[in-house]
């Protein structure tokens, strides 16, 4: 308990120092002349960083993964996003109606903190695509330059439309990028096709080569008690260490969720991944991703969150997955133990049911860009994890002048004074703490 | 003044009323067809007159049953939603987590579709990409049991054309077949493995295959290619089951490609 307060003190204090300083130019946005030219992609998607800060981006309208290096100042201290309609200050900027802006994905640089967006302006099939980005320290807009020298590409094959030629009037079979991720060497590209209903993962080789037999493509199923086989895509998916093997988490398109180790996957190989947990009926899962927490008696742990699109998120304790994947039989024998429509392992639901987007920030905190119930708008901002929550969204007794915090409440008034300054309420804190 | 707004009202109302058929947006079809559909069915295909906003446009479509009560969690709802390169069609998957059994939705609460009940599937307030309107569209279909055969080459129907012909070469099978399947898993090619160019026809209930070429056929032998990804309306494919026991598969890899050799 006692390290967890100290901890949470040091960054109360670094927050308190940040806050006062920034976001004073938050409203300035960039007004300058957009080069489309130099900026514009067919059809970004999906974003994903990788070593030395290069930013992979999935363009499913060129069926293409480039790999844009980014150069970027670190910033070390965590300062939060409080960017409130930030579709409007970005449709603002691309001078368009907000209602005609796209924001297909967002990630969070890894060094810089800055957040990037695929975004696309405009509805109409060939409406130019790009990537946004935006800094927690002063919320100035501006796009990443997608045509550098130093940048590569990678092309997705289609296997659907390998062998056709396209005639005029026949519907173009289209692979959807879902979801890319980096490990040791290699991009893990998900996809999903209009036109089939089977498992489309990618291993690729990064840097790229050449020649495209550097892409491999393969098939995955996973059994569950019957034995029955998946043809499924997956939607999401995260690599880490289960076990200290590499591995890769995919949550499926029809809700379950399989551990495969890297080392399976490779060229032709028919893989056998493991159901180790049902996400419930009727999810959509839009993110996954990985991060440490201290609990309560100091100890750190990895949780694994999945958000989804319209419920709230899975949160599961990497330890459980561990075990599932190490010692159970993952779903085989489950079924009949199954009344709510999640199984498998402890799933905590978070409350992110409005979140559009989410990345790991800094070490305490993740930034989301998620949908205001009141104002309809888009907010970027970040959030305490763990937490998963906006205090400021909330009016409770905590928030009248006249309420005291008794003794025993210690930590929930710690908690209220590191998330206040925040959200941008700084004069909010308790003059004790302040001091 | 009055006289000349009155003037202009007229002819706004003349411009109006003289759009073109073909300039309001609306749904042309409802891929299948077929106005009877299995209790497993798997994937639908919308196909528009004009190109479409390509997202937030699921929770339009609504799945109806007889009762005039909104089947929930019917139609899957992919973040990002599976549009052709023109955003003129839309593929909609029914949810697989309750057409496949052994998972949790499909034991706990079955099939989004039951056998001998009727469903309309409605599809309003969608847009195009210029955020016009597009008319309320509505499919009534009767639900017939699960599709548990997959498709077989073994019940193909072959008609052949004549050389110096610009014949069509026709496939007619047995049951319906997906749409995208019958576009993009079946193609011919000459002896050079060179891919013989021409225009596809879907027959009536996505039975047949109608293949007409540029070109008049030459003397020689061809082949027809046939991806095993070559699908009905339930998934099932030239390689098994959608909803298959593991090992049952023909090949072990899916995508593999099988020739019909022919010659004229």
């Amino acid at each position: 308990m006692m390290k967890k307060i100290s901890f949470i003190s040091v960054v109360l204090a670094a927050i308190l120092v940040i806050v006062v300083s920034g976001f004073s130019s938050l409203q300035k946005a960039a007004e300058t002349a957009i080069d489309l030219e130099k900026v514009s992609l067919p059809g970004a998607t999906v974003l994903a960083f990788g070593p030395d800060n290069v930013l992979f981006v999935g363009d499913s309208k060129a069926a293409v993964v480039h790999a844009i290096p980014t150069a970027s100042q670190p910033l070390k201290d965590p300062v939060p996003f409080n960017f409130m309609d930030f579709d409007l200050k970005l449709a603002e900027v691309l001078q368009i109606d907000a209602r005609d802006l796209i924001i297909n994905d967002m990630k969070i640089h890894p060094v810089s903190q800055e957040a990037y967006f695929a975004i696309k302006k405009g509805h109409a099939p060939d409406a130019p695509s790009m990537i946004a980005i935006v800094s927690p320290t002063d919320g100035e807009i501006r796009f990443l330059e997608v045509t550098a020298s130093n940048s590569t590409k990678s092309v997705i094959k289609n296997p659907a439309s390998d062998d056709l030629k396209f005639w005029r009037d026949i519907p173009a079979s289209t692979l959807t990028i879902t979801d890319i991720d980096y490990h040791d060497g290699f991009i893990y590209v998900a996809g999903l096709s209009n036109g089939e209903f089977a498992s489309t993962l990618r291993k690729i080789a990064y840097p790229f080569t050449t020649a495209q037999e550097a892409i491999k493509s393969l098939e995955v199923y996973h059994a569950v008690h019957t034995q029955m086989e998946t043809r499924a895509p997956i939607r999401t998916m995260a690599i880490t260490a289960v076990a200290g093997e590499p591995t890769l988490i995919a949550s499926y398109t029809c809700t379950p969720l399989v551990s495969v180790p890297l080392s399976q996957i490779g060229e032709g190989n028919v893989i056998k991944g493991k159901t180790i947990a049902e996400l419930g009926y009727g999810n959509t899962p839009i993110d996954m991703i990985t991060y440490w927490t201290q609990e309560q008696d100091g100890s750190m742990d990895q949780k694994l969150l999945i958000t989804h699109k319209h419920r709230s998120g899975s949160l599961i304790a990497m330890k459980d997955i561990n075990k599932a994947v190490t010692e159970g039989k993952g779903m085989e024998g489950m079924m009949a133990q199954m009344p709510t429509g999640t199984a498998g392992m402890k799933i905590t639901y978070s409350p992110t049911a409005s979140v559009l987007h989410i990345d790991n920030q800094n070490q305490m905190m993740v930034a989301t860009l998620k949908r205001n119930l009141e104002t309809g708008g888009l907010d970027m901002v970040s959030e305490l994890k763990g937490a998963f929550l906006r205090l400021s969204e909330f009016i409770s007794e905590y928030d009248f002048p006249s309420y005291q915090y008794d003794e025993k409440q210690a930590a929930t008034k710690q908690f209220h004074d590191m998330v206040k300054p925040m959200e941008g309420y700084p004069e909010l804190v308790s003059e004790k703490t302040k001091e | 003044m009055f006289r000349n707004q009155l003037y202009l009202g007229f002819l706004l109302a003349l411009q109006v009323s003289c759009i073109p058929e073909k300039a309001v947006p609306k749904t042309i079809a409802l891929y299948p067809t077929s106005d009877t559909l299995p209790e497993n069915l798997l994937r639908c295909y919308v196909q528009f007159s004009h190109p479409m906003k390509a997202v937030d446009n699921l929770e339009n479509i609504k799945l109806i049953d007889e009762n005039n009560t909104v089947v929930k969690g019917a139609i899957f709802n992919n973040v990002y939603e599976l549009w052709d390169a023109e955003q003129q069609q839309l593929t909609l998957i029914l949810d697989p987590a309750r057409v496949k059994t052994g998972l949790s939705a499909h034991e706990h609460i079955g099939s989004a579709l039951v056998t001998g009940k009727s469903y309309r599937l409605v599809i309003e307030k969608m847009e195009t990409v210029n955020h016009l309107e597009v008319k309320r569209f509505e499919k009534q279909f009767f639900v017939v049991p699960s599709d548990t055969i997959a498709p077989s080459m073994a019940h193909w129907n072959l008609q052949f054309p004549q050389v110096g012909s610009r014949d069509t070469l026709r496939i007619s099978f047995r049951e319906s077949i997906d749409r995208m399947s019958l576009y993009h898993s079946l193609t011919i090619a000459d002896s050079d493995e060179t891919v013989i160019k021409g225009s596809i026809e879907i027959g009536a209930k996505e039975k047949e295959w109608k293949f007409t070429p540029i070109e008049k056929w030459k003397k020689g032998s061809y082949k027809i290619h046939v991806n095993t990804r070559f699908a009905d309306p339930s998934g099932n494919n030239l390689n098994g089951l959608f909803d298959h026991k593991i090992g049952s598969l023909k090949y072990e890899k899916e995508g593999e490609r099988i020739e019909i050799p022919f010659s004229l």
